[in-house]
């Protein structure tokens, strides 16, 4: 039993005269593209740096010259929420219209952002959207400079983390040269290289939702308590930046509640275990861990939250409800944005993520090749559905335990939710649906690079 | 489809859609509906034709504002006639130049007074302004704030606010801005309810007397709950080590395999198991999904016969079903029971290390359940100094735990043993044996390796293909 190093490459597990990988000669063909798949750690590391490195080097470009955003001015000002944890009982918490606004975590973010940057959370008094610029400029509500470069150059870095994340994703999921598609595509998405030059909360999100993939690939290869309650933090962290990953739990639920069941089948099938509990499986299976996702999430969620503590579900439902009826105003307001239907949002989503933000078209277009750019501005997002189509195939032909399996429910109910209640198309909903689109596109890219590199590895055998 | 069988997915699939649908519930009294429809009226002009009604419609939209942002507000704009008769006692040529501060003030308290602005009768909590505009100077226009008894506290307007405005609007009212500056009256009163700094919330006399008695004691209460828990873990340290120190021969790699990893638990089984497959013992189906129990006589160590005796005793025809590679860690469990039972004997494994895991455990559940129930009265009595107690609880609580599930099971002459033992004396294979199950977890969970062994360690973890 050979395990050390490199020696992992199919002749662990077989007994001699059966390995089926790591011939030489295969090994020989695949020359400088199978480096790409090969995958030695070193190299796993300098890509991650370099993608570290193009996405801060891309995102700080122009970051001083990206337009003001109104929202800007509302998280910084909320910056000092994170000192103020200091005092959970302070007014600060008291149910209001701030608090009742927002989740806290862009806030903290925020908070993080300025005192890692050497300045403090006292920053400027809130944007009113109901008056005009001027009369918010008067009254002291643009950010000052420094506190908004500091917020936007956090957000660059945590945009380039994302593409980090993604790269690791996909390569677990397949390989690196589709880790390195997936990144580099979300690297230069025009919606999120927007975002991420912004001091907003967006790009916590992004980031969130990378880890939280990841994780859950993690937890398939390993399952461990500490794992399933690392899902539910990041959920409840997600769902603490901007409500809609809590849905994300549904996903694992549902997958956790079929491991359950299946175990339970299972042992009952089996002939020489004697059976407790009625057959239910023990606290080791994985499917218990992920039914725990929910209540993870949702104290996480409470416990962030010091506004919500007198009352948690009457303060969440207020939370909800104050969203609902913000979103119907904006719905009111922004009649060109509207999308009423969930038909309506899937329409708006291809148009957005098939040409307004296509990483396609903005390449090409930044390449003065204006002329195609149109005309194959939908290729990323043709790829990445070809790639959520192969993952969730895959995932149901390996089992409720596969890393696809998991992967592609989170992907794709994240999309479907955000279709779901978008009733109003604003850009910002989409960038958790790109950050899903760049992980299938990367799949889709990796998926095919193997299918090449095998050929290419048979037909030389072959001919050989 | 395989594995995944549909009847399954369509059961998760219908209760995902009714917890998707399913609306919450959430039948709220809105508190802020007695507001909104108070019967004060938004904004009244005396005489009617002092202001264009789109100026007026401008100022109810700011009223309806302040009223759905919760604050009963209600304005008057009176240009007083020459034939009143002089009004709280001001003279005819201030009724025409402009009121006095103090008289627009008492003239606001006494609106109040007659007409009540309220949320509901009785109430009481309205807030009344009040601009008198002058018949003949425009400039000397004043305003007054009028308040109720229990306006306060109002979201974030305190009684400093109202000045505030007043000051604002005076100076435009100076300028003969009558209009803009009744709208920036509207506009910072609506914006400090908002966005002003907030007001410390009071709490009753009986929470403060609780905050009193319980914020010291009861956060000295759970750190010393937690030193306890924390010494009651050096304890059963101390107490499951043994005090035996005498190396025991090392001649089984399975052994020195738990000995490596601290316990005897399925990754060691895991290690027999790809050994058994490396020797032929075992072999992959062609799916390469199951295993074949091949050639139990290649099973050499004892470990490996009862681990092959698991696996036959729930093959059929020698093949193992899907859901027994699933099962695995439980189809193998006699086999490490023997294995365990061996270590024991040996004195290199504390018998009651699973015991004290779970004395460890409880006692941390037990502080975990004393922190529950001081959390309501530490939120209720705003006790900040159990809240820090509190979360220290929660992490020193969480790090045992974490210590306790993977705290090595080795006795002193366990650990002696290992480190007493001599590679040298193994055969090239049987080092590899021993030192496999924490490569063999190395492999499973890295996504390095490659995807064919590693999907194979994987489903010998009893984890499936994955």
């Amino acid at each position: 039993m050979n395990l050390s190093s490199e020696s992992t490459t199919g002749t662990a597990l077989e007994p001699a005269g059966q390995s089926t990988a790591g011939q030489p000669t295969g090994e020989r063909i695949g020359g400088r593209f199978a480096v790409l798949t090969s995958r030695p750690a070193l190299l796993n590391a300098l890509i991650m740096i370099a993608v570290l490195i193009v996405g801060v080097a891309h995102d700080f470009h122009l970051i001083e010259a990206t337009p003001f955003h109104q929202d800007e001015s509302r998280w910084l000002n909320r910056a000092h929420y994170l000192t103020d944890l200091a005092h959970p009982f302070g007014p600060t918490w008291n149910d209001q219209y701030l608090t009742q606004g927002q989740p806290p975590i862009g806030s903290y973010m925020m908070g993080i952002a300025l005192l890692i940057q050497g300045r403090d959370t006292d920053t400027n008094t809130p944007w009113d959207f109901r008056r005009a610029t001027q009369w918010n400029k008067d009254h002291g509500n643009l950010p000052a400079q420094g506190d908004l470069l500091a917020g936007r150059r956090f957000n660059a870095v945590v945009g380039a983390l994302a593409a980090v994340v993604v790269y690791i994703v996909v390569r677990s999921l397949t390989n690196a040269a589709g880790g390195i598609a997936g990144a580099l595509f979300l690297i230069f998405n025009p919606l999120l290289t927007w975002h991420n030059r912004l001091a907003l909360a967006d790009t916590t999100l992004t980031l969130t939702l990378a880890l939280l993939v990841w994780l859950a690939v993690l937890f398939t290869r390993s399952p461990s308590w500490w794992k399933a309650i690392g899902l539910g933090l990041l959920i409840g962290f997600g769902g603490a930046n901007k409500f809609t990953p809590m849905a994300l739990a549904i996903p694992l639920t549902g997958i956790g509640a079929l491991m359950v069941l299946q175990s339970w089948r299972d042992r009952r099938k089996l002939r020489s275990v004697h059976l407790h509990m009625a057959g239910l499986p023990p606290l080791s299976n994985p499917g218990w861990m992920l039914l725990s996702t929910p209540i993870t999430a949702m104290v996480f969620f409470v416990v962030s939250y010091p506004y919500l503590w007198p009352d948690p579900l009457g303060r969440t439902l207020t939370l909800i409800d104050f969203r609902r009826t913000e979103m119907q105003s904006q719905f009111r307001i922004n009649v060109r944005m509207r999308a009423p239907t969930p038909w309506d949002s899937l329409e708006a989503t291809v148009v957005a993520l098939g040409d307004t933000w296509s990483t396609t078209r903005h390449l090409l277009a930044s390449w003065d090749l204006r002329a195609i750019a149109g005309a194959v501005s939908l290729l990323d997002l043709l790829v990445a559905f070809a790639g959520i189509v192969l993952c969730t195939w895959i995932g149901l032909r390996k089992g409720l335990r596969s890393a696809e399996l998991i992967a592609a429910s989170l992907m794709v109910f994240q999309t479907l939710i955000i279709i779901l209640t978008m009733r109003t198309a604003f850009e910002r909903y989409f960038m958790p649906i790109v950050l899903m689109e760049m992980i299938a596109f990367g799949y889709a890219i990796g998926f095919g690079t193997d299918v090449i590199l095998r050929r290419v590895q048979r037909g030389h055998g072959a001919h050989a | 489809m395989n594995r995944v069988t549909l009847p399954y997915v369509m059961v998760v699939a219908l209760a995902i859609g009714l917890l998707t649908v399913v609306p919450a519930a959430s039948a709220r009294d809105d508190v802020l509906q007695s507001v909104i429809d108070m019967s004060a009226p938004m904004v009244q002009v005396s005489p009617k034709n002092l202001y264009s009604a789109d100026s007026i419609k401008v100022f109810e939209e700011e009223v309806k504002h302040a009223r759905q942002a919760g604050i009963p507000l209600s304005v008057q704009i009176v240009q007083i006639p020459s034939t009143l008769p002089p009004l709280n006692g001001a003279s005819r040529s201030e009724q025409a130049s402009g009121l006095s501060q103090e008289r627009t003030q008492s003239f606001a308290d006494s609106l109040l007074r007659q007409k009540p602005v309220e949320s509901s009768e009785g109430a009481d909590d309205g807030v009344l302004m009040l601009i008198v505009v002058p018949r003949t100077h425009r400039e000397g226009t004043t305003v007054a704030f009028a308040t109720g008894s229990n306006t306060f506290p109002l979201n974030n307007v305190r009684p400093d606010d109202f000045d505030e405005a007043i000051t604002r609007m005076t100076s435009l009212f100076k300028e003969g801005r009558v209009s803009d500056g009744i709208l920036s009256g509207l506009y910072y009163i609506n914006y400090q309810n908002l966005f002003g700094p907030p007001v410390q919330r009071t709490q009753s006399t009986l929470l403060n007397d609780l905050k009193r008695a319980i914020n010291v004691p009861g956060a000295a209460l759970t750190l010393g709950a937690c030193a306890a828990l924390v010494g009651f873990c050096v304890f059963a340290m101390r107490r499951h080590r043994g005090t035996g120190t005498t190396a025991a021969d090392m001649d089984n790699p399975y052994i020195v395999a738990a000995l490596q990893h601290g316990r005897v638990d399925h990754q060691v089984t895991t290690s027999a198991l790809t050994a058994l497959v490396q020797r032929g013992a075992l072999r992959w189906k062609a799916d390469g999904d199951t295993l074949i129990v091949a050639e139990p006589n290649a099973a050499t160590w004892p470990f490996e016969r009862a681990v092959i005796a698991c696996l036959a005793a729930e093959a059929v025809d020698g093949v193992l079903s899907p859901s027994a590679m699933r099962q695995l860690a439980n189809v193998t469990k006699p086999a490490r029971a023997v294995l365990e039972r061996e270590m024991i004997d040996r004195g290199l494994v504390d018998p009651a290390s699973r015991v004290w895991t779970w004395r460890i455990v409880s006692g941390c559940l037990t502080l975990l359940t004393l922190l529950a129930l001081l959390i309501v009265p530490a939120i209720r009595s705003m006790s900040d100094a159990i809240v820090l107690a509190i979360v220290i609880g929660v992490i020193v609580a969480t790090a045992v735990v974490r210590w306790a599930t993977t705290m090595s099971a080795l006795t002193s002459t366990g650990q002696a043993a290992l480190s007493a033992w001599n590679p040298s004396r193994f055969t090239p294979a049987d080092q590899q044996i021993a030192r496999s199950t924490d490569a063999l977890d190395h492999v499973a969970t890295n996504p390095d390796a490659s995807s064919s062994s590693a999907n194979r360690i994987r489903a010998l973890r009893g984890l499936g293909a994955i």
